[in-house]
């Protein structure tokens, strides 16, 4: 069977056991955790007025039993392009199947990863290497909300695509 | 501090040789980003008329054009996102001091790798190159 989209996961960071995607921080592989929809929470009214920077680590993986994932793609889409926010993506420095490194919390950068926010289409996308069956990569997402940043219902989706063998 | 004297001087250690060449190139492809979306678009828009006549061909075509759609959003997206935000690829190096350099290429200078010191990575953390527009 070719790989499925259920075979496919964007898993949290933060630890095997970890569920919290406050704390998706880099390190290992989350087996038991989807990122979700609320990879980042929300923006409190003194983090909209201050400016908010936050940063999320998270893998794709692919859960096939035998096939490999080919020349996958990551974006960022959006629902609803706000003037006061930004949504960065960037490949984790580290190989297929190597866990990114940690970040100290959610507000610090992962140093030596190219950050851009033009990857936002499969043809934009950020290109990936081949996924082994059973193995995973890391990618890294910035969030920049604008100081004094209205309020607003802003939303970014992550969005991979690659090619299986049938 | 180390990252500041780079910054000043925009040379980087040899330890990082290749690395402005290589950001040069990401930078290239990013910011060709809305032409990259509309070809892609026109590419699957001709993939879908020729597969549609074909035994199981409509579903494909339907697909092909769904697709076709999603890289002219993402086209004007990114039409949106130059004028909000510009376009920009960057990344941060951590010295052996803790200090932090930015470097980065926006498309306002899309052949340039500029250079941006920080005391931590803490206050790099905060900062993107769109404070630069």
């Amino acid at each position: 069977m070719p790989i499925a989209t259920t075979d496919l996961h964007v898993r949290l960071s933060g630890g095997a056991a970890n569920a919290d995607p406050n704390a998706s921080l880099g390190g290992a592989k989350s087996t038991t955790t989807d990122a979700g929809a609320t990879i980042f929470d929300d923006v409190s009214g003194a983090e909209s007025a201050a400016g908010d920077t936050e940063y999320r680590g998270v893998y794709l993986s692919n859960e096939h039993g035998s096939l490999t994932y080919m020349a996958p793609k990551v974006w960022v889409g959006t629902d609803t392009p706000s003037a006061d926010t930004d949504a960065d993506v960037a490949l984790a420095a580290e190989g297929v199947n190597v866990a990114m490194a940690s970040i100290a919390n959610e507000n610090t950068a992962p140093a030596s990863v190219t950050f851009t926010n033009a990857a936002v289409s499969f043809a934009t996308g950020l290109s990936i290497a081949d996924i082994p069956a059973g193995q995973f990569k890391g990618v890294w997402l910035k969030r920049v909300v604008n100081a004094g940043a209205a309020a607003t219902t802003d939303s970014f989706t992550i969005n991979f695509q690659g090619d299986t063998n049938p | 501090m180390i990252a500041h004297d780079i910054a000043k001087n925009k040379k980087l250690p040899a330890k990082y040789d290749g690395l402005t060449e290589a950001l040069l190139e990401d930078a290239e492809r990013a910011f060709a980003a809305e032409d990259t979306a509309r070809e892609h678009s026109d590419k699957l828009i001709r993939s879908a008329e020729r597969v549609k006549n074909a035994n199981d061909g409509r579903e494909l075509a339907d697909f092909l054009k769904a697709r076709a759609a999603d890289e002219q959003r993402a086209a004007e997206w990114l039409a949106q996102k130059r004028v909000h935000h510009g376009l920009h690829v960057y990344r941060y190096e951590q010295m052996s001091d803790g200090s932090v350099v930015a470097l980065y290429v926006t498309d306002k200078h899309p052949k340039t790798v500029k250079f941006k010191a920080f005391d931590s990575i803490t206050e790099a953390s905060e900062w993107s190159p769109r404070e630069e527009r």
